[in-house]
């Protein structure tokens, strides 16, 4: 596993070699992020694109701070989502119609059930506050730790904390609501 | 009270299984936070599958990284030396290595400038007489070992090598000192035909005196074999090499003042890469020939990508730092930042096999 840290001062050190391991390591984590934000693969992959442009243009700026350099770049895709709905005026479509599932090849039911529970996870996820899903994203989608999560939401990690508890009890009680909701459907 | 006991404890689950734990024992590190506790992780671990599923297209990382790529400041790679850092072996040339290769026929694969992980190596392979092969980063190492082991593995090399110039491509190998280099030539036995001049060129190591660089008997009057050496294909490619011999140079002279040695040599080395890109287009040309229509599309732009990075990779030639000066040998290679895995690797390799003659490498 690479050390981001390093990995990020050697890019601002001017190590190309360095940041394209960055964007390796980071970018698919982004792109989920975004995904869930704004629902068309297509807009995602544009503006995760975005994001690491951005993120090496501001680089020679950046200072380590003790912070954690993820939080820094999902910072800036947070900020890019949000210029991006205020441009758009913000309809949120969640439908997942476009994104490339991962497909395995050999069971091809198991990856059925895998894009369907992608599907129910952000059906759930509506019933979440903003705040609780934007610690899911974080934390669940774009793997962030307790500390770059609290840094990306401008919030406390005990506030985190909180948010990711109840995040994922409403998540528990939805995604139980949905499962009998379909079995009922079955019958 | 206890919600924040829950909430606690599935922080620090979630840490541990981020660690690599599994549920199971984050569960009996809170035998009475069970119930709670476990649906939690399992919808957290749920979720986090979930998403996993979601990946961008592979062509969308790419071209997001070759537009970075494209956009880093050239200023900044400048400090070349200095990001080196990072390497497990340091990076020095002897151009007594160039020599051989240069004047030996020595058939090897170059580096590809591709900045994209994960290219593969593939030859493409017809029936018909001619092999061309698409070089990438990581399988050029490999392609070398074959060779640095005297051992081909791969028909392809062995075809390339028993064709002679027409499919040649190069390969600059770095090693520490003239010693080095000469128990690493001595390892390429198999390409008995490239070793025979080579041995002319580059003399035994002479434990007495520093013994220069070049063998004395390298005549350097323009005979039609050394002209023969430096046909170059084109004027295009002709201007492209008097340019770069102009901007060469050994540290401590002024550029462009080159001995007739160190021209002699780089001409060479110049003269062999346009020779090698043109038989590879001549090759190209005539094998896309006889593609089908999308087929012959898709090879087409292949040749073109890889020419590109060919042209790169001469571009790069014209940085050159030649010194020719007793032993150890130096000559600096400046690289794409890209490269340097590759060379840093093929160094890696020519020190493992010369022994631990070499000392470590003087700060440039």
């Amino acid at each position: 596993m690479q050390d981001v840290e390093a990995l990020a001062r050697q890019a601002q050190g001017g190590n190309r070699g360095a940041f394209s391991l960055l964007y390796e390591a980071l970018f698919d984590r982004v792109y989920r992020y975004i995904l869930v934000r704004v629902g068309s693969a297509a807009d995602a992959e544009d503006l995760t694109q975005e994001v690491f442009l951005r993120a090496m243009r501001a680089l020679p700026e950046y200072q380590f701070r003790g912070r954690p350099f993820a939080a820094w770049l999902f910072r800036i895709a947070h900020n890019m989502v949000v210029d991006r709905h205020r441009q758009r005026g913000g309809a949120l479509n969640i439908s997942l119609d476009n994104a490339e599932p991962v497909v395995s090849g050999e069971d091809v039911l198991r990856d059925t059930l895998r894009n369907l529970a992608m599907e129910e996870v952000l059906g759930a996820m509506q019933r979440l506050t903003d705040l609780q899903r934007e610690v899911v994203r974080c934390r669940f989608m774009a793997e962030l730790s307790l500390a770059e999560t609290a840094e990306v939401m401008g919030r406390d990690v005990n506030a985190v904390k909180a948010l990711q508890h109840a995040a994922l009890k409403s998540l528990r009680r939805e995604l139980e609501h949905q499962a009998t909701g379909m079995k009922k459907e079955r019958r | 009270m206890n919600e924040r006991h829950v909430q606690e404890a599935l922080s620090r689950s979630l840490e541990r299984i981020a660690q690599g734990a599994t549920i199971e024992d984050c569960l009996a590190a809170h035998p009475d936070l069970v119930a709670e506790l476990e649906p939690l992780l399992r919808v957290a671990a749920a979720v986090a599958t979930a998403a996993a599923t979601a990946r961008a297209t592979e062509e969308a990382r790419r071209e997001g990284l070759a537009r970075v790529m494209r956009e880093w400041p050239q200023s900044r790679t400048a400090r070349r030396w200095g990001s080196l850092a990072h390497l497990r072996k340091p990076i020095a040339v002897a151009a007594v290595m160039v020599a051989a290769v240069v004047l030996g026929g020595w058939s090897t694969v170059s580096a590809s400038t591709d900045t994209v992980p994960g290219d593969t190596l593939y030859p493409v392979k017809t029936t018909r007489e001619r092999v061309v092969l698409f070089f990438t980063r990581s399988d050029d190492a490999k392609a070398l070992r074959y060779a640095s082991q005297a051992e081909v593995r791969s028909w392809e090399l062995e075809q390339l090598a028993q064709r002679g110039a027409n499919d040649e491509v190069l390969v600059t190998l770095s090693v520490r000192s003239r010693d080095q280099a000469w128990r690493a030539m001595e390892s390429l036995s198999f390409f008995p035909q490239s070793l025979e001049p080579a041995r002319g060129v580059v003399a035994p190591p002479d434990r007495g005196k520093p013994a220069p660089a070049l063998a004395p008997n390298v005549a350097r009057s323009a005979s039609s074999k050394d002209r023969e050496a430096q046909a170059v294909p084109d004027s295009r490619a002709q201007n492209a090499v008097d340019r770069a011999l102009s901007r060469s140079g050994p540290p401590g002279r002024p550029r462009g003042t080159l001995t007739s040695q160190e021209e002699y040599v780089l001409r060479q080395v110049h003269a062999r890469l346009w020779r090698a890109l043109e038989a590879h287009r001549e090759a190209a040309r005539r094998f896309a020939s006889d593609l089908g229509p999308a087929e012959g599309r898709q090879f087409r732009q292949m040749v073109q990508q890889r020419e590109r990075e060919w042209q790169m990779l001469l571009e790069e030639l014209e940085r050159f730092d030649l010194s020719l000066k007793g032993a150890p040998v130096h000559f600096r290679l400046w690289l794409p930042e890209d490269f340097v895995p590759l060379f840093s690797a093929l160094l890696g390799e020519a020190l493992d096999r010369a022994g631990p003659s070499a000392g470590e490498q003087q700060g440039f």
